[in-house]
């Protein structure tokens, strides 16, 4: 798996949910509060982080912090 | 048919879960994180205060595979941000999004803009602004959309739906109406 940390620490910027308070399980929307702009903010901050083109339909499925770590092992 | 409302979250007082019909407390109970159903119960408070104030009573809900929905024979448009929520009802196809302006970085403009909508932001004065009335164009014009239809963001140029909708600009943020565009 990537640097789950890393992942969560980028991910906290875009919440006020503590990143220790943040799990693999966590929802993006219902968990952490995330709107569809913070999403697409964040998923550029990736982009540019580890160089890499995501797609929207696979932003789309992205609904918990695993999908993201996920995505990011298996493409970045 | 076709009515809207705001409600400035610093304006409204809390929203009771036990007051709200069964089918919307189940909708709030999805969100967790507190300020997200803070959003939810005062979204789903006002949807049933205007149902309410209409004398329309829930008889039919339909849902439709990309979560777009109708109570009867209206459409139902819900849209929040950091700062309020707005609700549309409507006998058209039409929809409604907020917005709050923030900061934004070119990462996310290149994702999300297409050409056009990249050269309304350069001949803005106001970058944050022009990108979110785009974002809120963008976002209005997907929930029209019955399914999901895997679109990128980029590949809807809201310049050309300016003329179909219409936005304010209240409290820092964008409230961006839409009339049904696919007729």
């Amino acid at each position: 798996m990537k640097d789950q940390k890393k992942i969560i620490e980028i991910l906290s910027n875009y919440t006020d949910v503590e990143p220790d308070q943040i799990s693999l399980d966590s929802n993006l929307v219902a968990d952490l509060g995330f709107t569809s702009l913070d999403v697409l903010d964040m998923v550029s901050e990736f982009e540019d982080e580890y160089n890499i083109e995501i797609q929207d339909r696979e932003i789309k499925q992205m609904k918990t912090v695993r999908d993201i770590v996920v995505y990011l092992t298996e493409n970045a | 048919m076709r009515d809207f409302r705001i409600r400035w979250l610093d304006q409204s007082s809390e929203v009771d879960v036990r007051d709200l019909a069964p089918c919307f407390q189940e909708r709030v109970a999805k969100y967790r994180h507190p300020f997200a159903k803070k959003q939810s119960l005062a979204a789903y408070g006002l949807l049933q205060e205007m149902l309410k104030e209409q004398e329309i009573e829930i008889d039919k809900i339909t849902t439709f595979p990309n979560g777009k929905w109708m109570i009867n024979d209206l459409y139902v448009s819900m849209t929040h941000t950091k700062t309020g929520v707005a609700v549309m009802l409507s006998h058209e196809n039409d929809s409604i999004d907020m917005e709050t302006i923030r900061k934004i970085d070119d990462p996310l403009i290149r994702h999300t803009l297409c050409e056009n909508e990249q050269k309304f932001l350069r001949e803005s004065h106001n970058k944050e602004k022009a990108f979110t009335i785009c974002w809120t164009f963008k976002e209005a014009f997907i929930k029209q959309l019955f399914q999901d239809e895997n679109m990128s963001y980029r590949s809807i140029d809201t310049t050309s739906l300016f003329e179909k909708g219409m936005y304010v600009c209240q409290r820092n943020t964008i409230i961006t109406v839409l009339k049904e565009v696919m007729k």
